[in-house]
């Protein structure tokens, strides 16, 4: 069974997600902030990190550029849950080694195929 | 000590002063008759009283009469001369008691002859008055007579006389010698006489005679005055003496003698000074006209120039006193300013960090309106959709359908947020876009995907009508955000039919989309309100559809920003077509193109 580990803060959004991954067969691995989430993917080595851009101590671009920076998760996909709002999120997350992105609100008819093109 | 003693004393102290300036030689004279200057004082000074009191008593009386600078009465009454200041330099140092007695020429001469007078001056020897008069023997000076002549007149030897008008004393030497001379020469002169020298001088000067013959004394002494030349022309040399009566006192005779050997032996004798003082002005008293003129000129200049100066600098001091109070005042107004703008800049910092705060407020107020409002609604919206999808259990028809319409308004609660954010962002200036590479027909694919679930509920077509790979670079998100809610308008006031969207490159580097469809179209009357805010077209309440009113007006600003344009065609009853084109690479690009950033 392939892992995702979800790095968000909200308790809804992270349940929602968890939901519809583990609806899709996925194991799910949870981190609420953004240092716990970087210590969990060097050591769980996750098949896939889906990362919110707004957490409570360090962001998720400073989280992903940590993990890049850890020679064993260096190609780990990395997906950025960006807000539609905040111009220039996903050109950030991008810049900061994301794989790619999804935008919210997270649409659970189509939010796997989104996630799916990047495992 | 009486009065007499005292001047007798004084008498004696004087005449000792005297004989010590002369020296030894001279006091070996004055004492020739056996007082030997090698006794003592006491003896001498005894001689000298002895001396004294005996001439003390002497008075000798003076003839007097004008014949200036010899002899002459002043304006005053004073007697002067020469040979008056000789007599009376000779009489105090021999204690004579002299007085003055005042006459005519003639008379006088008659008195000394009768011994009412002891002494004449200025008397010229002759063997005729030697039988009448006693003379001394050292002639006190020698006169002669000499010519004048008028300005102009250039007379150098006696012959230049000839023909001209000579003015000369009436009955004087001078007239006499003159005539018998140009006689002699067998030159005719007219001799034009005159009561006084003063007279004869006058008319030379006046023009009335051409030369003036005097007595040298007369002449010498009053020439300048006149404007008259002194000429070479002398003649008739006379020494001349005093006279005494015959039978008088010889003594007097013998002393003036004696001071005359003495005093013209030493050149700063009273002798010389009194010819000194009775002579020819010193001609340096003759200042050219000129040159007066030009010391005038410099006096003036100089009187002038220090006027000036002082004015001026009476007007700098003020001028400057002036500067200094206006300078005082300045300084006053520049602290004054300065304080002012100190204190408006502290004002203005502290309104610019009000503003800066308030804006900083603002932006965080932005970010957290959408962070805050938009975090439940995506819960709201992410649980329907599950429940929906039927992962939590099925749901029974009414139970879709009601949560069908709680997802919808969630959506529409969620554009509404988002429309509303970025209308004030843009009307803020804080938008930013961004410039990415993307092919168009993805974006038309994404809209299609996103809309196809709507239009396939109206059972609406969507039609795609794209030329291949459209390579743009520009605002991803904006674009989509644009055509989609062109896609969504399209799908949302269409009720059969079709929803098409084309997509074709223009010449001048735009790409042109349109999205057509064959809904309700828009009556001409209201074409011109669907760009503005808070407009939704139709009047009753059951065609009124949902929608922000936000939408085209965010479409028509966010095109604008994007640089190119928006606009509309419709035909009402049976379709609009809404049309954008914006520039295939944005202006960032180009430039970057242009500066060979390409590699």
């Amino acid at each position: 069974m392939k892992k995702i580990l979800v790095i968000e803060d909200n308790e809804q959004n992270l349940y929602l997600i968890r939901f519809i991954l583990q609806k899709n067969g996925y194991d799910v691995l949870e981190a609420r902030n953004g240092e716990t989430g970087v210590e969990m993917a060097v050591s769980l080595r996750p098949d896939l990190i889906l990362m919110d851009i707004q957490l409570p101590d360090i962001d998720g671009l400073e989280a992903t550029k940590r993990i890049r920076n850890s020679k064993a998760n260096g190609d780990i996909p990395i997906v950025a849950i960006t807000s539609y709002a905040m111009t220039g999120d996903r050109e950030r997350s991008i810049a900061a080694g994301c794989t790619g992105y999804i935008e919210k609100p997270i649409n659970p008819e189509t939010v796997m195929i989104e996630i799916e093109k990047y495992i | 000590m009486g009065e007499a003693e005292k001047e007798r004393f004084h008498r004696v102290v004087s005449f000792y002063e005297i004989a010590a300036k002369t020296g030894v030689s001279v006091r070996s004279r004055i004492f020739n008759r056996g007082i030997n200057i090698v006794r003592t004082s006491v003896m001498v000074m005894l001689v000298f009283i002895c001396c004294g009191v005996a001439w003390a008593t002497e008075t000798v009386q003076v003839g007097i009469y004008q014949n200036k600078p010899k002899v002459f009465v002043d304006e005053n009454g004073k007697s002067a001369g020469i040979f008056i200041d000789l007599l009376d330099e000779i009489a105090e140092s021999e204690g004579w008691n002299l007085v003055y007695r005042q006459c005519e020429w003639e008379a006088c001469l008659r008195n000394l002859e009768s011994g009412v007078i002891d002494l004449m001056p200025d008397v010229a020897y002759s063997d005729e008055r030697a039988e009448k008069y006693v003379f001394h023997k050292i002639p006190v000076v020698e006169s002669w007579s000499q010519v004048y002549a008028g300005p102009g007149s250039r007379i150098s030897r006696m012959s230049d006389l000839k023909g001209l008008r000579v003015t000369s004393l009436r009955g004087s030497i001078q007239e006499k010698i003159l005539k018998q001379m140009m006689n002699g020469y067998g030159c005719d002169v007219t001799i034009v006489q005159a009561g006084s020298y003063e007279e004869a001088f006058g008319l030379v000067m006046e023009g009335y005679a051409d030369a003036v013959v005097s007595n040298r004394f007369f002449g010498d002494y009053s020439y300048q005055n006149y404007g008259l030349a002194k000429t070479p022309v002398v003649f008739n040399v006379v020494p001349l003496y005093y006279a005494a009566t015959r039978g008088g006192n010889k003594e007097l005779l013998n002393k003036i003698d004696e001071y005359l050997d003495i005093w013209s032996r030493e050149s700063d004798s009273p002798y010389y000074k009194i010819l000194y003082r009775w002579e020819e002005k010193p001609p340096s008293h003759v200042v050219p006209r000129y040159l007066l003129l030009i010391i005038g000129l410099i006096a003036f200049l100089l009187l002038f120039t220090s006027g000036m100066i002082l004015l001026l600098r009476r007007q700098v001091r003020s001028r400057t006193k002036h500067l200094e109070l206006a300078n005082e005042e300045l300084q006053k107004h520049q602290e004054n300013l300065e304080g002012l703008v100190d204190m408006r800049t502290a004002e203005l910092e502290k309104a610019k960090v009000a503003a800066e705060d308030a804006d900083r407020l603002k932006s965080v107020f932005m970010a957290s309106m959408s962070h805050e409002l938009r975090t439940p609604l995506n819960s709201i919206i992410g649980f329907t959709g599950i429940i929906l999808m039927g992962l939590s259990g099925e749901l029974n028809d009414e139970q879709k359908k009601q949560l069908g319409m709680v997802k919808s308004s969630s959506e529409h609660l969620l554009s509404l947020i988002s429309d509303v954010l970025d209308i004030s962002k843009i009307e803020a200036g804080r938008i930013d876009l961004s410039h990415e590479e993307f092919d168009m027909r993805d974006i038309v694919n994404e809209v299609v995907i996103t809309i196809s679930p709507e239009a396939e509920k109206k059972d609406l077509k969507v039609v795609t009508e794209v030329p291949g790979e459209i390579n743009m670079l520009s605002d991803r998100r904006r674009v989509k955000q644009i055509l989609m809610n062109l896609v969504g308008n399209a799908v949302k006031f269409t009720q059969e039919g079709y929803v098409k969207i084309s997509v074709g490159i223009a010449d001048d580097g735009f790409v042109e989309i349109c999205v057509t469809d064959t809904g309700i179209g828009i009556s001409r009357e209201n074409m011109h309100l669907l760009f503005n805010p808070f407009r939704q077209i139709g009047d009753d309440f059951e065609k009124k559809s949902e929608g922000t009113g936000l939408g085209l007006h965010l479409c028509k600003r966010l095109v604008a920003l994007l640089g190119g344009k928006i606009w509309a065609e419709s035909e009402f009853g049976r379709g609009s077509a809404f049309m954008f084109s914006i520039p295939i690479r944005s202006r960032e690009t180009i430039n970057e193109e242009d500066t060979g950033n390409r590699g």
